[in-house]
């Protein structure tokens, strides 16, 4: 991915490594997925090609969750159904 | 001929597997994809509606046709911002009219279907099916999403509830692995 985006903005490993602030071996390193950038560093390598980092921190789910997890999978699939369509029955009353 | 008309949503209960064993009993190329597909793997979210991909073949339109108008299906036009009605064309569900309509949006007696061709995260029948799963529903075999596949294709579409059915069919894969 950090390679095409490069080329896209058509920047050589070694002016990126330049810019970056980085031996340009370190760039192909990243590249090849032969080591991992930190965070900011990653952001700064990104920012430098004109790209913008979204990182996303997702959580597991909540002991609640698990437990209708756990309730879901007990279940054979078309009772699994059934349980879809008492939800929307519900949800058709409320909107009553 | 064809003709608009106003349905009392609260009379329509969705009943999916209704949906699913009339489309599966007729023998057409469907994979069942989305929240359904979710829910049969034993995801808890709940959804509002079934959606397939199936095979655009005339064979298989045919088939789709038949068992949508078995199933009372009208073309869905809008659905109000209460959700109390819907505004659907009555006309025939036939295999001319399912091929101009992509995706296919229907409101059937058991609540609403879409039916796509193709969609925009994963692709067309061939690659939902490459690694869906079969599922019995009242003595009917079906085919279902992966897993797999609806993690990617809910990773891709990356709407508010595409993030929220997430975690549950992450946890759900990582059970299956265990």
């Amino acid at each position: 991915m950090l390679r095409s985006l490069r080329q896209q903005a058509e920047v050589s490993q070694r002016e990126l490594a330049r810019r970056v602030g980085v031996a340009q071996a370190r760039i192909s390193e990243y590249e090849r997925g032969h080591r991992s950038p930190s965070v900011d560093r990653l952001d700064r390598i990104v920012r430098t090609l004109g790209g913008v980092l979204h990182v996303r921190a997702e959580s597991g789910l909540s002991a609640e969750d698990r437990q209708l997890l756990d309730l879901h999978l007990a279940m054979t699939p078309e009772q699994r159904l059934d349980a879809l369509r008492a939800m929307s029955g519900l949800r058709g009353r409320a909107r009553a | 001929m064809s003709l608009l008309e106003t349905v009392d949503l609260q009379a329509v209960s969705f009943d999916p597997a209704r949906i699913l064993t009339v489309l599966g009993r007729s023998g057409a190329e469907i994979v069942v994809i989305g929240g359904v597909a979710a829910t049969l793997h034993g995801s808890p979210v709940a959804t509002a509606d079934a959606d397939a991909v199936a095979a655009r073949t005339e064979s298989n339109l045919q088939r789709l046709g038949d068992s949508l108008r078995q199933l009372e299906a009208a073309v869905l036009v809008s659905i109000s911002v209460d959700d109390r009605t819907a505004t659907v064309v009555r006309q025939e569900i036939d295999a001319a009219t399912l091929e101009n309509l992509s995706p296919a949006r229907l409101l059937t007696r058991h609540g609403v279907v879409d039916v796509m061709w193709q969609d925009a995260t994963v692709g067309d029948y061939d690659d939902w099916r490459a690694d869906a799963v079969q599922v019995s529903i009242a003595g009917t075999t079906i085919q279902v999403a992966s897993l797999e596949s609806l993690i990617r294709s809910k990773e891709r579409a990356d709407r508010d509830k595409d993030r929220a059915a997430l975690p549950f069919l992450r946890a759900l894969l990582r059970r299956s692995e265990e």
